[in-house]
């Protein structure tokens, strides 16, 4: 199972494949190398997003090294990152 | 016909543009001659009908709210890939089919008219219809390609369906196509500034001057303004984008910009009631307009784009009436289930078995063949989707917006 980390600053990856709770998932970088391995805390669908940190109510959700929302609840590493814990700071 | 790095094989027009095809079309004036229009394209192969809902809507003749829709027509007509035009009145409209023949008057191609109640009906219309799309379509077998130079070719980028493998494959991959075709000194356009929202600081960091940078942040505040009024939220993200991963419209916009690629942008082009801007020069533009998918490809057409690329990741059919469709999915699933719609597979990156930049090359090897007369998918299967979009000029002005940039 590999996550895609698009920038440094990010803190989520886009996994690459389904994952199953207690996957473990290999990060990599844009260029393809091997950053670091997170285990799943529950399902992920492919394409969707997996928290690379713990992350509090109100943190920022960077991806592409650009801010795409913040945490509307506490997120811990190697969770999903979606609208279920997540909203824009632009449109809500 | 020998097409290099830096050209392609494409129809040269008098006026010195360049077409990629010789497509015929019919183009009502109203919705009341739609189905007269059908009628003719029944009887001649290789002509299209651009049925829209427009031209009787208002009252007329001034001033024109519909004038957007106008500028829209006319600029699909003088495109090069159209080489012939019957415009299609019934007679008592308000966009009357003379008002479209002045404005194409000096345009390198034949333009007829004709007006059903003048005509005398649907059964006269539809016999001297055929006849003249006929004459037209005969006149374009003589047309021979000629090698041209990448500097006559303009893209049109757009996206439909999209999940969050749009934002790492698909769109990265064209935008390194768009980087290739503008280093080679060609053009490209994208729109949708609803989908730029949450991106003006990458957008305005790659203005070329002051003015380019004001009038982007211009064009996303007016778009964004006019949504939030609507109050139509929730439809900046469709179901499949939510389900497909994409979680806020910034992390949608960042994905949908890749595929503008990374050169500068030159401009952006006024897409509005008064005035349907067109690149002046090579290079990388911007575009107004509300206009989604379709409606997005119309205004880019319109502007004088003769190529669309499409990228998409739940799946798209989309096809266009005056262009082809170089269709690209970043998603692996979705080019194995639907590789009969699929032009390219970008997913081949989500998979780890190729690069963003060698699915770019490729791209950009497929662009040059394509405008040389390789068919895309839609076109092989039949696809010559059309619309137009017509904003409601009420929602500018109840909200103060100035008209156009």
């Amino acid at each position: 199972m590999r996550a895609l980390r698009i920038h440094p600053e990010d803190t989520v990856a886009t996994v690459l494949a389904d994952v199953e709770e207690g996957d473990e998932v290999t990060v990599i970088s844009d260029d393809g190398k091997t950053l670091r391995a997170i285990v799943a805390t529950g399902a992920i669908p492919m394409a969707h997003k997996v928290s690379l940190e713990k992350t509090e109510v109100g943190e920022k959700i960077v991806k592409y090294g650009e801010v795409v929302g913040r945490a509307t609840h506490s997120i811990g590493k190697g969770a999903h990152v979606h609208t279920h814990n997540v909203e824009s700071m632009r449109v809500r | 016909m020998k097409t290099g790095e830096t050209t392609f094989a494409g129809y040269h027009r008098s006026d010195a543009s360049v077409g990629v095809r010789n497509q015929v079309v019919i183009m009502p004036t109203v919705y009341c001659a739609n189905e007269t229009a059908r009628l003719i394209a029944n009887r001649v192969d290789g002509v299209v009908t651009l049925s829209h809902p427009f031209g009787c809507d208002e009252p007329g003749p001034e001033p024109r709210y519909q004038g957007q829709v106008i500028n829209n027509l006319v600029g699909i007509a003088e495109n090069p890939n159209v080489a012939g035009v019957l415009v299609l009145g019934l007679g008592c409209e308000v966009l009357k089919a003379r008002e479209l023949t002045d404005r194409l008057a000096a345009a390198p191609k034949p333009v007829v008219s004709l007006v059903i109640q003048e005509t005398g009906g649907t059964v006269k219309t539809v016999r001297k219809g055929a006849e003249i799309v006929r004459e037209m379509v005969e006149e374009t077998k003589g047309f021979e390609r000629d090698e041209v130079e990448l500097s006559h070719l303009t893209l049109a980028l757009d996206c439909g369906g999209s999940d969050a493998t749009s934002g790492i494959a698909a769109n990265p991959a064209v935008g390194a196509a768009v980087d290739m075709l503008i280093d080679a000194g060609g053009t490209a356009i994208f729109t949708e500034p609803g989908e730029m929202i949450g991106t003006e600081h990458i957008l305005t960091r790659r203005a070329v001057n002051p003015e380019v940078r004001d009038r982007i942040n211009r064009m996303v505040s007016n778009e964004e303004t006019r949504w939030k009024a609507l109050d139509i939220e929730p439809s900046w993200m469709s179901p499949g984008n939510v389900e497909g991963g994409l979680t806020t419209i910034e992390e949608k916009s960042l994905g949908a910009i890749q595929k503008g690629g990374s050169t500068p942008i030159c401009g952006v082009l006024e897409n509005s009631m008064r005035v349907l801007e067109r690149p002046r020069r090579p290079g990388l533009y911007l575009q107004d307009g509300s206009g989604a998918d379709v409606h997005g490809v119309t205004h880019m057409v319109a502007a004088g784009a003769q190529v669309v690329i499409f990228t998409t990741g739940k799946g798209s059919t989309v096809g266009y009436a005056t262009a082809p469709v170089i269709k690209v999915t970043g998603n692996p699933r979705t080019f194995d289930h639907m590789e009969d719609d699929m032009d390219v597979n970008a997913g081949a990156i989500i998979t780890g078995q190729r690069s963003i930049t060698q699915v770019g090359e490729e791209i950009f090897r497929m662009i040059i063949r394509v405008a040389s007369g390789e068919e895309t998918k839609s076109e092989s299967l039949g696809y010559r989707d059309f619309e137009i979009y017509g904003p409601n000029p009420l929602v500018n002005k109840t909200l103060g917006i100035k008209e156009g940039l």
